[in-house]
């Protein structure tokens, strides 16, 4: 085995061994997360009860509940905030990426019916 | 020759294979369910107020599905945790759980589906509308589930019979949280002008909830059999190759978590708003 495959089964298996100990202190966290989401879910049906004025808003609030809850899905059940690498952030932008495409959908939509609402969102992105 | 980086990862990238392979497919999957959510939210947005059906779906069952997935994710993870700190019995445990808990909110889906495909809608010949869930047992006619809906029975006098109520108009239909009085309605073939149900072919709105929700529903069913093949028939490797085994469970736990992603969304556009 050449020196630098040697190095680099020593640092896969230094790598096992920390993920191994880190892994113990991650699962509270994961519960934790997970206690998040359900509460997310919670106020999500909460937020749905209010009469923001317009549906168009409705929608905005729902979207950034489930975008806050998708994200704490994808950075830590996914690892992708604990992964230092540059497919992953590839993937993470074009989850982001997805945002302006939803939010361009709203504002188009709801132009011709709630045309102060989608001025707020303009103004806003 | 041996594939590299089958189960060690790259040293550059630090990835095995599969890991890339797995993250590729989910980004085309962003794509397939993006471009889908986003026409959803085009039409529902671009419909004026009033006309897009609001609250047609139980709002409890959707939440408890939402409860299910996330729970499910939670197994996922620890099953994966369980099996780096070597603890098989308890990932056994935790997929074991996902795998009940996939089969909970297939069950809950099809409820669903099934009070959809029983909820009808009757235009009758003076222009009025009954809308309710139909009475098989009652009725003398055979309502098809599916188009068209073509009524058949040999009765003397056929009878359509429905648990609902009676509207002028179609807007009357449009909120579903009013609270409305039902009844048995009893209605003759001969009255009837047109008659459906909540298929995917009732609206605009029906027909996207459908594809939306039978689409996950489709991801849901790959992603418990993958899930069930390694927890079960494949558990072997483990003893063979533990690291190839764990990966294994990190991958489809990782599209595990894309389907509860994607429920995340689904859920509050199409049950709340």
């Amino acid at each position: 085995m050449s020196t630098a495959q040697q190095e680099h089964s020593h640092s896969v298996a230094h790598h096992d061994e920390h993920s191994a100990a880190d892994i113990q202190k991650h699962v509270r966290q994961y519960l934790i997360i997970g206690v998040a989401l359900m509460i997310g879910t919670a106020l999500t049906v909460w937020a749905s009860l209010i009469d923001f004025g317009s549906s168009t808003i409705n929608i905005v609030v729902a979207l950034i509940i489930a975008s806050i809850k998708g994200f704490l899905v994808v950075g830590y059940f996914m690892h992708l905030l604990s992964e230092k690498n540059d497919l992953f952030r590839v993937d993470l932008h074009g989850v982001f990426l997805c945002g302006p495409d939803v939010s361009y959908s709203v504002v188009d939509g709801s132009r011709q019916h709630h045309p102060h609402a989608a001025h707020v969102i303009l103004r806003c992105l | 020759m041996e594939i590299p980086y089958a189960v060690k990862p790259r040293p550059d990238t630090g990835l095995y294979n599969a890991k890339v392979g797995i993250w590729l497919f989910l980004a085309s999957e962003v794509m397939l369910f993006g471009a889908l959510f986003s026409s959803y939210i085009l039409l529902r947005v671009g419909a004026a107020e009033g006309t897009w059906p609001h609250h047609w779906l139980n709002i409890w069952l959707g939440m408890t599905n939402t409860i299910v997935l996330i729970a499910s994710s939670i197994t996922v993870v620890l099953a994966w945790a369980a099996l780096k700190m070597n603890q098989f019995s308890r990932y056994r445990l935790y997929q074991g759980i996902t795998i009940l808990c996939s089969l909970l909110f297939l069950v809950i889906k099809s409820v669903e589906y099934n009070d959809k495909f029983n909820h009808y809608e009757v235009l009758l010949n003076n222009g009025q509308i009954v809308d309710g869930h139909i009475d098989r047992v009652k009725s003398n006619v055979q309502v098809p589930r599916f188009p068209p809906f073509k009524l058949e029975g040999k009765a003397e006098k056929p009878m359509v019979v429905l648990e609902g109520h009676t509207v002028e108009n179609h807007a009357e239909l449009m909120n579903g949280s009013k609270h409305v009085e039902h009844k048995e309605i009893e209605i003759p073939v001969a009255d009837i002008k047109d008659i459906g149900n909540y298929g995917p072919w009732h609206n605009t709105y029906t027909a996207i909830y459908f594809t939306l929700t039978g689409l996950h529903a489709l991801h849901v069913i790959g992603g418990a059999l993958v899930i069930f093949m390694i927890w079960g028939p494949l558990a072997s490797l483990w003893r063979k190759d533990p690291e190839r085994y764990t990966n294994r469970v990190e991958v489809s736990g990782l599209f595990w978590h894309f389907v509860d992603l994607v429920w995340i969304f689904l859920f509050p556009v199409l049950y709340l708003l």
